[in-house]
């Protein structure tokens, strides 16, 4: 049972900082590449 | 014997949490795993088939993130364009903050007696070259009409430094489109070579939405929003100086562009035609305040008269309506926000209605050819 409980932690950190990691890279590609949102403003 | 199985909870508990919390190699590995399966996951199951459907909404930054919306959209009427006649009103803000397209689609069925849907394809800024892409992407299955706005304005339509800058440098729009890398060609700009993966083909269109993904996946699709000029802070003074100077600056270039444009609007009449759909063009609209101002120059009237007989003989000589509704609306400068964007109900109603009409005389006639 312990070991399950950790696992179970051990598999949301990853999760979690997986998530976040992924979308890092993706904004860091993203800044580099001056990939941008193209928002109309009138002025 | 109640007391031992709660420290046995709460021993499980630390356990939990000092997976979910301490660093360690498993969850090095997990984290490292976790973002290497998203990216394949993009990569392997990201399609144009997901966009138009299960993906719709969900890559939209905001409700006024026009190019996520008119990739999704464009992308679902290639998918599944109703078997009735519709009607699509291309064009850029100025034609969306002055059509209320569920009006329009309302009036028509009124009209008509028979289903009829309007589709809206408009964005803020949008090239006539781009909306080359979006009228070859729906063309196979789309039937109807398609309201294209014109306008003298589109300046930056034919500068070769502006196209790559905003269109082949990013992707505006995540979809392939032949037409469009040929139209680019004909503008002397190198179109992109595409690899043949959709997100990577257009990765900067997902990147740059990747934190709305998660967000909306947590919160559910987003609404593209049609019409925003009303929540517009009016222009300030420098503001609709320079604004009016826009409104003029075409005519530098008018003479030097003039052919080039009409041989777009041209390719595009024909590429309609050959998939049995019909086009008329739209006049763009401004307020009579900015065009007292305007037009008090007699180089100004001079110029804008040319083009009016130009895009006028242009229309006649291709067979297509060309339509200059403004006058009939009776605008007010106080239905304007700016210099060409509506704000007020009322105006946006009277216009739809005035549009509804030209539109619903063209298609009866349609309808009574088409055996």
């Amino acid at each position: 049972m312990k070991k399950i409980a950790r696992l179970l932690g051990i598999t949301l950190q990853a999760l979690v900082l997986g998530i976040l990691l992924f979308i890092a890279i993706g904004q860091l590609v993203a800044l580099e590449t001056d990939a941008r949102i193209f928002l109309y403003q009138a002025f | 014997m109640e007391k031992g199985f709660l420290n046995r909870w709460r021993e499980l508990g630390h356990d939990f949490l000092d997976g979910a919390t301490k660093p360690s190699l498993p969850a090095l590995l997990g984290t490292l795993g976790v973002a290497s399966t998203l990216f394949l996951l993009f990569v392997t199951l990201l399609t144009p088939d997901i966009m138009a459907t299960k993906g719709y909404g969900y890559f939209f930054d905001s409700p006024i993130d026009d190019y996520a919306y008119l990739t999704s959209e464009t992308l679902r009427i290639s998918k599944t364009a109703p078997p009735h006649p519709s009607i699509i009103l291309m064009g850029a803000s100025n034609i969306q903050e002055a059509v209320y397209a569920k009006y329009l689609e309302k009036q028509l069925q009124e009209k008509l007696k028979q289903p009829i849907t309007v589709y809206k394809l408009t964005a803020g800024g949008l090239f006539l070259r781009e909306q080359i892409c979006l009228l070859d992407k729906i063309r196979n299955r789309f039937q109807g009409i398609v309201v294209l706005q014109v306008t003298p304005t589109r300046r930056l339509a034919f500068d070769r430094g502006h196209l790559i800058e905003n269109i082949t440098g990013h992707s505006r729009l995540a979809m392939y489109c032949p037409k469009f890398d040929e139209e680019m060609r004909l503008a002397g700009v190198e179109p992109v070579k595409w690899k043949g993966n959709y997100f990577l083909d257009h990765y900067k269109f997902f990147m740059a939405r990747l934190p709305a993904l998660l967000k909306n996946i947590v919160t559910g699709p987003v609404q593209w929003s049609p019409q925003n000029a009303e929540d517009w802070r009016p222009p300030t003074k420098k503001q609709w100086e320079r604004s009016l100077k826009t409104l003029v600056q075409w005519q530098e270039t008018y003479h030097e562009n003039r052919d080039a444009n009409f041989g777009v609007y041209k390719r595009l009449v024909q590429l309609l035609r050959e998939n049995g759909i019909e086009i008329a063009f739209l006049e763009g609209i401004r307020n009579p305040a900015a065009e007292s101002i305007i037009f008090a120059k007699s180089s100004v009237v001079k110029i804008y008269n040319e083009y009016q007989s130009d895009v006028t003989k242009f229309a006649q000589n291709m067979k297509v309506p060309y339509w200059n509704l403004a006058k009939f609306a009776n605008f007010k400068p106080e239905d304007f926000i700016d210099h060409i964007h509506l704000k007020r109900r009322e105006a946006r109603h009277r216009y739809t209605e005035i549009l509804a009409i030209r539109i619903a005389d063209m298609l009866s006639k349609q309808l009574k050819e088409s055996p």
